[in-house]
């Protein structure tokens, strides 16, 4: 089980973020180093990379808000 | 100064801000979706561009050791270009309930919608409108978003000073894809930024790009977001005021210079 996690350092502790989209479904397979979901802060987008291959279980829902390094996902 | 020699400044105004922000650069009259999917291109190409087995560039300044300053022209890649009259939004926004039918609407209303990589909300492109896609990449941890935008306002700020038009980093309430790092000129926002962050294993590439008003109705484009925006269900509340094209700033400034 690998958890796919928010990066830290890119954006400051206070500024806004959300998952704005995930681009694959809760149960689909994904291969290590595909582009999973975006994050958006500070009209930023964030591409957030599967660290491992497996079936994505998806732990927060589109268009909620995240925190850095919180875990949004794991990969089994 | 006269209208007539006002209207002589301004013509070749956005070629004048090209060669402010890179002398000697083109600018790309793009078409549509392609001409926007071309910056990610590029990221793509430059994050590459280390994994080849001949590179010999060095200095992306993604390695302990490179010296920024000695690095700064080759981890980036600066490009200038302009787009036919377009909104362009976010990717995520084609995965809302109501985007086909609004972005149906606003074709039909003359603006086609097309998707972009980075983040914020819908904005507007046209030919007026010139395109400041800057790209670089950095070792994971040794820049952030925030510098991004800098590296990027930074640029334009000083091609700007360079018109004679004082501009800086800053948010405008009521304006469009409203944000902390648009250019700002005279308290109306003259350019929007957005970015986008691609990790790349112990690198990072990042392109941010800005839409600056040159000339043209910028009342219109306020308008056609809005417009589109309102079809998706969203609640714009814009003020057209809050916007303003370089060519009535330099306008201003050569009226008000010293000896008219």
């Amino acid at each position: 089980m690998t958890e796919v996690t928010v990066p830290t350092e890119l954006w400051d502790m206070g500024d806004e973020a959300a998952i704005s989209a995930w681009l694959y479904a809760h149960g689909d397979a994904v291969a290590a180093g595909a582009v999973i979901a975006e994050i958006m802060v500070e009209k930023s987008s964030f591409e957030l990379v599967a660290p491992a291959s497996g079936t994505l279980n998806i732990l927060v829902a589109a268009e909620s808000p995240v925190v850095q390094g919180q875990t949004v996902a794991r990969i089994a | 100064m006269t209208a007539a020699k006002a209207a002589d400044v301004v013509p070749d105004l956005l070629t004048r801000l090209a060669a402010a922000l890179a002398p000697g650069a083109t600018v790309e009259a793009g078409a549509g979706q392609t001409a926007v999917d071309a910056d990610a291109l590029t990221l793509a190409a430059l994050l590459a561009r280390r994994d080849t087995a001949d590179w010999t560039g060095g200095g992306l300044c993604d390695r302990p050791g490179d010296d920024p300053e000695k690095c700064a022209g080759a981890a980036a890649t600066l490009r200038l270009w302009t787009n036919r009259r377009c909104l362009v939004v976010p990717r995520s926004f084609a995965q809302r309930e109501r985007f086909a039918a609004a972005a149906a609407a606003s074709e039909a209303a003359g603006w086609p919608v097309f998707l972009r990589p980075s983040g914020g909300s819908a904005v507007v492109h046209r030919p007026g409108i010139l395109n400041i896609s800057l790209v670089t990449v950095r070792r994971a941890g040794t820049i952030d978003i925030a510098e991004a935008y800098r590296m990027l306002g930074a640029r334009i700020v000083a091609a700007l000073g360079a018109l004679g038009v004082p501009a800086a980093l800053g948010a405008v309430p009521g304006s469009y894809c409203d944000g902390r790092f648009n250019i700002v000129a005279g308290g109306r926002k003259l350019a929007g930024t957005a970015c986008l962050l691609r990790p790349a294993g112990a690198r990072i590439g990042m392109l941010a790009h800005a839409m600056l008003a040159v000339t043209g109705d910028v009342a219109a484009d306020v308008v056609a977001v809005a417009r589109f925006e309102a079809e998706m269900g969203l609640a714009p509340a814009y003020d057209a005021c809050a916007h303003v094209a370089l060519a009535e700033l330099v306008e201003s400034c050569v009226i008000a210079g010293p000896g008219d």
